[in-house]
């Protein structure tokens, strides 16, 4: 035990400890425990869970059915097992596929136990990542509904199977697509591609999974929504295997009736057999994967090709267009941006199936519950566009790389620039999708769905803006993995702010709602201009920073 | 011209270079020499801008490295010892990257760098990318690009590591092209064989100070009276 303990440490000090330097000595401090991380999973398992009581406490004393907490439930559930899944896939490549701990195969010790040790480590980032959020929801609702002391056991078990399920999955999903010959030689795509065919599928799961009708009951709403989404209906009862199977746990979590007691052992027991067929498989797959030479993708043009190429590179560009292409081409080779980018994505199509869920699936007949539902989906789509992650990676990507652009006459202002439009982009995007939804759900007329977007592009362009200053306040240069820059102690800060930062803009609007309820849009415009001056303000401070970077020793 | 005039450099308690005075000619090839940790990286880290001396100023071509930073860097060709960087770019857009960095029209940059990776066996693999090419291989797109602009003073830490004998061979002519064309070429290197073979002049630097500076035959000089091997002369100079 002792020894494969040391094996776990080893690999963590590999591929994943942290490497920052101490301010006094300038050493490195390699293989420390990520200990910021680890507090800003314990926050957000405390805030969210704080959160997630509110909201069910809220559904109880609206005396809402117990099914609407169900589907509550089962929505948060599902997609926090989509976030858990989506992290657990993202630290793949890092874990499994790194070539610095490829050393350790030189030494005796068998691929299995290799392959174990690994997995340990998997199942504790896919715990920090998206665990946090599902334990954070089965304690929360023992606590709610007053379930007796072994519901809290029940509650721990249940999440330590569905961990184990959703990191062993998440590795025979990334083998078998690394398995594609294109994907052989690069693992950490095949692990990209992976997450974004999940994502589509899990997308589309938690469709099924909300818009399902209930055995015993059905809403008024749901067979409008049934009928729109008609083709969905074939998919009935696979979400009902899932939702019995403790994959979804939501029926049998909530435990309000004796009789889903079974409901939970059977589904347990299913997740046991998944976990150990999961290991043995996985096992197996990652053998076949040591045994198998890395082969260097080289392809090899010739000819006209070859000649185009080389022409299409030295393509006559503008500046801050070669600088761009320049900041893809480091962003398309670290899978850590890859995430960022997905992060968003998912949020995004997160808020716009809650909001559709939340609207839906209410009675729109009760006039108290109206406006709550679009306070919450308010309050969702601030914090969706708001993305704190969006280029805070991107100083830090560069590494090495920075000690000999400083060697170079660059160009800082179109550096820092070029180092802000991806995460920008994304966020454009984003809030005009979710913008042109939201209007679509509530039924804006065309003159708010304007005003509505103008302000999401601003508040989402700030958030970007504010993200690339707090990833040139904690720039990490020495890193030796991706996976290093989102730990220490810029992690948890921008963590801190990214909570508070879209409460502002809710909280103007609350209370410009509670003052009189047609003022609601003044608190946005309020808001808006807020977001303005901060996004000017972070600018200016990322230049400066930036400069001094440039001029400061590394 | 390289110029260094009182330069220094600590880190915290640790002084890695102390009052390094030193002047790089036009047309010359300076080699500086010395064990490991004796300061040559440090000492060219702060000659392309990567460090800020704690004292003094460096001159490149009459531009101060400090205060016009922009200006110096643009007559500097910097090749650095770890060429482990921009590995998601293939070998052609690191060079059209470089190229406008230095606001080279890029028709002319394109010929001028296939014609390097030509004379550097590296044209085949332009459109590869970085990451797959080998430890020589990286070595030689970044000496070409350091090229593309056909900088003033020649700048290289540690170029010989890991090449070939043809590419070291290669280095070496184009070291001695440069200088023929009235530009400065200065490099780091702990062998001193290399330097007997291609420098105009060598500096000698242990613990951070400069131990000898002068020619080769000033060196031999030195030997001759004091009756040693070059190797055992150069020992005994980096251990003072």
């Amino acid at each position: 035990m002792k020894n494969f303990i040391f094996l776990v440490k080893a690999i963590y000090s590999c591929s994943l400890a942290t490497s920052n330097r101490t301010k006094k000595s300038n050493k490195p401090i390699k293989g420390s425990l990520a200990i910021p991380q680890f507090i800003a999973s314990l926050l957000i398992f405390v805030v969210f869970g704080s959160l997630f009581i509110n909201a069910l406490t809220t559904y109880r004393s609206l005396e809402a059915d117990n099914l609407i907490i169900e589907k509550f439930l089962q929505t948060s559930l599902s997609f926090s097992i989509i976030y858990c899944f989506f992290f657990a896939l993202g630290y793949i490549p890092q874990i499994y596929f790194d070539p610095k701990s490829d050393f350790l195969l030189a030494l005796p010790i068998s691929g299995t136990r290799l392959f174990l040790a690994r997995g340990c480590l998997n199942v504790i980032f896919s715990f920090l990542y998206g665990g946090n959020l599902i334990l954070a929801q089965l304690l929360a609702c023992c606590f709610v509904l007053k379930l007796p002391w072994y519901s809290y056991i029940m509650a721990i078990a249940i999440f330590l199977s569905l961990i184990l399920t959703i990191s062993f999955l998440a590795f025979i999903i990334a083998n078998l697509f690394s398995l594609i010959k294109s994907f052989s030689a690069n693992k950490t795509y095949a692990s990209m591609f992976s997450m974004v065919c999940f994502l589509i599928g899990a997308f589309s799961l938690a469709m099924v999974s909300i818009t399902t009708p209930s055995v015993d009951y059905e809403l008024t709403n749901t067979e409008n929504l049934a009928n729109v989404m008609s083709e969905l209906n074939t998919y009935y009862k696979f979400s009902l295997i899932i939702n019995w199977s403790g994959i979804i746990p939501s029926k049998s979590m909530l435990l309000y009736n004796s009789s889903y007691y079974w409901n939970w052992l059977y589904g347990f027991i299913i997740d046991v057999v998944v976990i150990i067929c999961g290991i043995i498989l996985s096992n197996k797959l990652y053998i076949k994967n040591l045994n198998n030479s890395a082969k260097k993708n080289k392809k090899q043009l010739k000819g006209r090709d070859f000649e185009r190429k080389i022409d299409i590179s030295f393509k006559q560009r503008k500046e801050l267009t070669i600088y761009l292409k320049r900041e893809f081409n480091l962003l398309k080779a670290n899978p850590s941006s890859l995430i960022s980018c997905l992060i968003t994505l998912i949020s995004t199509l997160a808020t716009i199936s809650v909001s559709i869920c939340l609207t839906y699936f209410v009675s729109t007949k009760d006039n108290n519950i109206s406006p709550i539902i679009e306070m919450v989906c308010s309050m969702l789509w601030i914090i969706c566009i708001f993305n704190p992650f969006s280029s805070y990676i991107n100083l830090s990507l560069e590494g090495s790389s920075f000690a000999y652009l400083k060697t170079l006459p660059i160009n800082r202002q179109k550096y820092i620039i070029s180092k802000m439009i991806p995460g920008g982009l994304i966020n454009l995007i984003a809030s005009i999708v979710v913008s042109i939804v939201f209007s679509s759900i509530f039924r804006f007329p065309i003159l708010n769905l304007i005003f509505l977007t103008i302000l999401t592009v601003i508040i989402s362009q700030a958030s970007n803006v504010f993200s690339f200053y707090c990833g040139c306040k904690f720039v990490n240069f020495n890193m030796q993995s991706s996976a290093d820059i989102q730990k220490g102690m810029g992690a948890l800060a921008i963590t801190f702010l990214s909570l508070i930062f879209p409460i502002v803009s809710w909280g103007l609007t609350l209370l410009f709602y509670f003052i009189n309820p047609s003022l609601f849009y003044i608190g946005y415009i309020i808001s808006s201009f807020i977001y303005i001056g901060i996004g000017i303000l972070f600018y200016k401070m990322s230049f400066n920073k930036v400069k001094f970077l440039f001029e400061m020793d590394i | 011209m390289i110029e260094l005039k009182n330069i220094s450099k600590s880190f915290g308690n640790l002084i890695a270079v102390n009052k390094l005075n030193l002047t790089i000619n036009d047309g010359e090839i300076f080699g500086l020499l010395g064990p490991n940790g004796a300061g040559k990286s440090t000492s060219l880290k702060m000659i392309t801008g990567i460090l800020s001396p704690s004292e003094g100023e460096i001159f490149i071509d009459g531009f101060s490295m400090q205060k016009e930073p922009t200006k110096a860097k643009m007559l500097n060709g910097f090749v650095p010892d770890s060429p482990d960087m921009f590995l998601g770019m293939t070998g052609a857009d690191y060079l059209s990257f470089i190229a406008s960095v230095y606001n080279l029209n890029l028709n002319i940059a394109k010929e001028e760098g296939i014609e390097l990776a030509k004379e550097f066996n590296l044209y085949d693999d332009l459109n590869n990318y970085i990451v797959n090419y080998s430890h020589g291989m990286r070595q030689k797109i970044f000496l070409i690009g350091s090229l593309l602009h056909n900088p003033k003073n020649w700048i290289l830490d540690e170029p010989l590591t890991g090449l070939d004998p043809e590419a070291a061979f290669n280095i070496k002519e184009k070291m001695k092209d440069i200088a023929h064309s009235n530009k400065a070429v200065l490099f780091s290197t702990h062998v001193l064989d290399v330097a007997e073979k291609v420098c105009d002049r060598i500096g000698i630097i242990s613990k951070g100070k400069l131990a000898f500076v002068g020619t080769l035959d000033e060196l031999r000089n030195l030997q001759h009276e004091q009756d040693k091997s070059l190797e055992a002369l150069f020992l005994e100079l980096t251990k003072e």
